[in-house]
């Protein structure tokens, strides 16, 4: 090395010189929460998670395993009434052996796991929103590609407060190196001015929307979706499949901020993000929701070439 | 109440009429006849006195009879009068250096912000002084020197983030000569933009605030610069080891007209130049990539008459990064084309303050002053980046057939603030128990918040295309004014009062908002050595700096108070003690208590950087509040000079309005709160020859969020082989943990220490003036202190990480004075 690299070297030690150390963690350790986590979909069976805290700089939080509270104890009240204790399936995960929650039931849940504060939270089932139409069509846009617009009108007068819609294009491939179906989605799109109120956008494959914005008795969306994966040679069944989700206030709350989370994790100019919980003495979230699923067929679909031979 | 009323008008119909003249003028230094600032005027018969203001006027009514008055400023040999008093007198007075060894004061018992002032919660600082604190990289540094002052922190390691008592970075008002600064720092916040050389004084409020000044909540930094020889020419080069600096100044007409000139620029791209090949192989001949920064201060005044001056005063200082870089990159892997494109991408950022003003002092008899200034000052951001690209297609087949495609890109980014305004000051000494200041400041605003430009071309044999695109944030206009009135009031020989009033208005997009402010300071006199004081400030803030907290970065946005962002207001109630020892040492303790109304947080989630969203909706505004108490003690006279301070304070917010809640409505500590901070900086003067200095500072670490507990959220995992994961899972959370921040700036950073040493060489040259060598050393025992804290991962698991920037770093820089 001559005296230049020598020179170089010290002046940029000198003048930008970082350094980077781990450091240990010196604060006030907080104590592990207990966390229950169950979005229950009317007229499914009932299901809820237990599990607990873990500080975040243990190396047991890559072990899902120490998460799970396989031993506590979760008591269901539907509208008053208690329906007993749910039993433990696997890994945390607590069912009710008969109940299906129904709209309008308002579900309570009490938590209870040696060492922790008793857990409490509640939610009301919402009622189902009513999809008026669902019609679709292929359109070429300006590359070439050939894109499914999807125009979704629904009634808007039903008493719900959130909604979470979910597009997806559902196609089974033939893999013919495998010689088996595969599955794929694809994302979709909307410029509807009631996801772009600012943080209320979700991700690709739903977006979630409160009714505040919503001022007439129906609305339409209007969402398009690009369907270049789709080889029609090899493609043995194709749909839409359009889901509208009523979402209770707590599970738009959840989303919400778990949208927000997720986007800026890792971000060093952001400021963080607290996922929201509605479990009092605890963490997690109760929110149900209730689907109206419609299904359109695209192998029937009048479409252009290439995909005629649909 | 009535009762109350006529004794005060009996009182003050008495003190009016009794038989008084005035002795008046200015103070001036004698060598060069220069101004000077808070110079006593003290008449022993009377026991009456005053100070200099910051023009070098003074004004005092003595009774009929026989007046012996002195005149002293630190570092200089008083000088007596000795009058008979039967009318009006003006008169001159210019005093000299001491012979011996110069000493330097931080604050001076006599001065209003000493033991005899009403005036707490202030601090002058020479510069002289400043110039003596231990510098990184040798760089003089005004608002470094002012992080060591009790009640004063700084952000992180080296920044010059300034936090006065609890309050934010935004709510400063730095006045260069009277002019607000909108941006005090170079190299992203590690240096600030005064330059020692051309900097007289500085005087730092953190309560108590007069009346004169508004516009800001938490402190007010007014720095003066000097005026420029009347009698001789000087100057003085410097060389370090990050700039190198220049100070010329004389008489254009002796003892009428006098200029100074300064400029400072920083070297490092320029010494760095020859070594980048060294340092980045793709680097070619003809590239060039660095950053510097300077500032030029000029300043022309003439003297029309005793009574009459005007002053023309400009300020320049930029930062610039710059890059052009050229890249060439030949393909061959098609086998019937070789394909070559040249590339060249010129990148220019330039940042900085412009400020111009013009200055008319004026004497009307014997006890009104006045000065009126009109002023422009601007901040400007711009980033240009330039990439041009020529691709040539040759056939392998046929190589003279080039096939060639041009494309050229400029994308831009622009932002600006622009004040026009009128100040009017007036001091009037009707009676030598009151002195009474008054004016008005009315300054229009221009703010541009961003303006992006984008344009792009491309061009082949076949086909143009051409897209030229502008997105502009409309500019916002504003009218803000200040009326103020302020009284400082003798009471009595131990009873003394500063009172006053500040009316401010804000006009923007139709809006009208204003704020009645009062300020009162008391000072009870117990003997000639101690004082009480008390006071208490209300102050409005109608603009925002919309910024990332831990580093301050050019394009930091100053926006103005909106229909939704409501002005911030804050109420600061102060106590204190103020002792002096033999004349040496100079004691207070200060305790305050602010509260702050509409201050600015960003919300959950928010970024200033990469995002649409409009600034509105990224904050929230709650309310605030800092408690702590103030000590200082300092040495101003003998060879070891130098202050301690020591600070303890706590300072909160809470966002609990609806729709606006931070931290489910709870407190908070605010992101730099810090329980303890304590500094010492000490100047021992061997003799003319050699002086040495040592800075230490401690602070608690300040505040951060991090997250504490991890849990799953199983809904998120359960369904990923099912058709359900349709739903889709945000990013980032695909292994379906969720970190948990109990608490916002619940994590305070590792405690900040540092030792810093220097030393002075100084020698006078036989033939010719006179030269300085200082070395220093920043940061002795190499301590690693937090720049900033974040997560990451060591072998698949989450650690804190910690970036220190600023290691042990050793200065030399060399000073010629003539």
């Amino acid at each position: 090395m001559n005296i230049k690299n020598y020179i170089a070297i010290s002046l940029s030690a000198i003048l930008f010189w970082s350094c980077e150390k781990i450091i240990e963690f010196k604060g006030e350790e907080t104590e592990p929460y207990l966390v229950l986590t169950s979005t229950p979909e009317s007229d499914s069976i009932f299901t809820a998670y237990l599990s607990k805290s873990i500080f975040t700089y243990s190396p047991d939080v890559n072990d899902s395993t120490k998460f799970y509270v396989k031993d506590g104890k979760v008591n269901l009240f539907v509208n008053g009434e208690d329906k007993g204790e749910l039993q433990h399936a696997k890994n945390g995960e607590y069912q009710h052996p008969s109940y299906r929650s129904k709209i309008g039931d308002k579900i309570e849940l009490r938590a209870f796991y040696s060492g922790f504060p008793e857990l409490y939270s509640s939610s009301s089932q919402p009622q189902r929103t009513n999809i008026i139409s669902c019609d679709t069509t292929v359109v070429k846009d300006e590359q070439g590609n050939y894109n499914v617009a999807i125009n979704i009108t629904f009634d808007t007068s039903v008493d719900v407060a959130y909604y979470r819609l979910r597009i997806a294009l559902v196609a089974s491939i033939l893999d013919l190196t495998l010689g088996k179906t595969t599955v794929i989605r694809e994302a979709w799109k909307s410029s509807d001015p009631i996801f772009s109120a600012g943080p209320l956008s979700g991700g690709n494959s739903y977006k979630i929307f409160p009714r505040d914005n919503l001022t007439t008795r129906t609305y339409s969306i209007n969402a398009t979706m690009n369907l270049f994966t789709l080889e029609p040679s090899i493609t043995v069944e194709a749909y839409i499949e359009v889901d509208l989700q009523s979402i209770s206030k707590e599970l738009y709350e959840y989303y919400l901020s778990l949208n927000k989370y997720g986007t800026l994790l890792g971000s060093m100019t952001a400021e963080p993000v607290k996922v929201y919980s509605n479990i009092q003495n605890g963490l997690g979230i109760l929110g149900g929701y209730t689907t109206n699923v419609q299904k359109i067929s695209l192998l029937s679909h009048p479409l252009p070439p290439p995909f005629r031979e649909f | 109440m009535r009762n109350i009323l006529l004794h005060l008008s009996l009182f003050l119909t008495i003190t009016l009429v009794a038989q008084n003249y005035t002795v008046s003028g200015y103070v001036l230094d004698l060598n060069s006849g220069e101004s000077m600032i808070g110079a006593t005027v003290y008449d022993s018969i009377s026991q009456r006195g005053v100070v200099t203001n910051a023009y070098g006027f003074y004004s005092l009514s003595l009774p009929k009879g026989r007046a012996k008055i002195f005149y002293s400023f630190v570092g200089y040999q008083g000088q007596n009068r000795d009058l008979v008093l039967h009318k009006d007198s003006v008169i001159k007075i210019e005093l000299t250096e001491t012979v011996e060894l110069q000493e330097v004061i931080v604050v001076a018992n006599k001065s209003e912000t000493g033991v005899m002032g009403s005036q707490m919660s202030a601090i002058d600082v020479p510069i002289e002084q400043i110039k003596n604190v231990p510098s990184m990289m040798g760089e003089v540094d005004v608002v470094k020197a002012l992080q060591l002052l009790p009640g004063v922190q700084s952000g992180n390691d080296a920044g010059s983030g300034f936090y006065v008592r609890g309050g934010g970075p935004d709510e400063n008002l730095m006045l260069l000569d009277g002019v607000p600064l909108y941006n005090v720092n170079h190299l992203f916040g590690f240096f600030s933009v005064f330059n020692a050389d051309a900097v007289k004084n500085v005087t730092l409020y953190k309560g108590s605030f007069p009346a004169r000044y508004g516009g800001r909540l938490s402190s007010v930094v007014d720095v003066r610069t000097k005026e420029g020889n009347l009698k001789e020419y000087h100057g003085n080069v410097s060389i370090g080891l990050l700039s190198a600096k220049v100070m010329a100044e004389g008489p254009i007409w002796k003892d009428k007209t006098a200029f100074i000139f300064s400029a400072r620029r920083t070297y490092f791209d320029v010494l760095a130049m020859p070594f980048m090949p060294l340092i980045n192989e793709s680097y070619k001949q003809g590239d060039r990539t660095g950053y510097y920064f300077y500032d030029i201060n000029a300043k022309v005044h003439h003297k029309f008459s005793d009574k009459d001056k005007i002053y023309l005063s400009f300020y320049m200082g930029d930062d610039v990064m710059y890059a052009s870089m050229n890249s060439s990159f030949s393909n061959t892997s098609d086998a019937s084309y070789t394909t070559n494109i040249d590339s060249k991408t010129k990148m220019d950022w330039a940042w900085g303050n412009l400020i111009t003003s013009l200055r008319w002092s004026h004497v009307y008899g014997s006890k009104l002053f006045s000065n009126a200034s009109l002023t422009y000052s601007q901040y400007n951001f711009n980033v240009d980046t330039k990439l041009g690209t020529e691709t040539k297609n040759y056939p392998v087949s046929n190589p003279d057939f080039v096939q060639s495609t041009t494309s050229q890109t400029n994308v831009g980014y622009k932002s600006k603030i622009q004040d026009i305004a009128f100040r009017g000051d007036y001091d009037w000494m009707p009676h030598h128990n009151h002195d009474i200041k008054f004016g008005e400041y009315l300054v229009f605003h221009v703010f541009s918040p961003g303006v992006s430009v984008f344009q792009s071309e491309s061009a082949s044999a076949s086909v143009s295309q051409a897209v030229d695109t502008l997105i502009s944030d409309p500019s916002i206009y504003a009218l803000e004014s200040h009326l103020f009135f302020e009284d400082n009031i003798t009471l009595t020989k131990n009873l003394k009062m500063n009172v006053g009033l500040n009316l401010s208005t804000f006009s923007v997009r139709n809006n009208i908002y204003w704020g009645l402010e009062p300020r009162l300071s008391f000072r009870a006199l117990v003997t000639k050595d101690l004082s009480f004081k008390a006071s208490y400030s209300y102050m409005s803030q109608y603009i925002h700096l919309l910024t990332n907290s831990s580093v301050s970065l050019p394009a930091d946005l100053w926006v103005p108070v909106t229909d939704n962002i409501k002005p911030m207001r804050s109420h600061q109630a102060a106590l204190g003690v103020f002792y002096n020892v033999l004349g040496e040492l100079d004691l207070s303790v200060e305790g305050y208590y602010k509260s702050m109304d509409n201050v600015l947080e960003y919300q959950e989630g928010a970024s200033f950087l990469g995002s649409t969203t409009s600034w509105e909706d990224k904050v929230y505004q709650g309310r605030g509040w800092s408690y702590g108490v103030e000590f200082l003690a300092q040495r101003s006279v003998g060879k070891l000079t130098g202050w301690i301070g020591y600070t303890w304070s706590k300072s909160e917010r809470l966002f609990d309005r609806e729709g606006q809640v931070l931290n489910e409505g709870k407190p908070f500590y605010a992101k730099y709160d810090r329980r303890h901070d304590f500094s010492v900086t000490l100047n021992y003067a061997f003799n003319k020859k050699i002086d040495v200095s040592a800075t230490y500072v401690y602070g608690t670490g300040t505040c951060g969020s991090l997250p504490m507990q991890t849990y799953q959220a199983p809904v998120l995992i359960s369904t990923s082989t099912d058709i359900n994961n349709l739903y889709g899972v945000p990013d980032g959370l695909e292994n379906g943990t969720i970190d948990y921040i109990p608490v916002r700036n619940n994590y305070r950073l590792p405690d900040y220490h540092r030792l810093d040493l220097g030393i002075n060489f100084h020698k006078k040259l036989k033939r010719f003036g006179s030269q300085t060598w200082s070395v220093g050393i920043y940061n002795v025992y190499n301590q690693l202190n937090p720049f900033m804290v974040y997560n990451s991962y060591e072998n698949n698991k989450k650690v804190l990480k910690m970036m220190s920037i600023f290691p042990v770093m050793p200065s030399v820089s060399y000073t010629f004075k003539f």
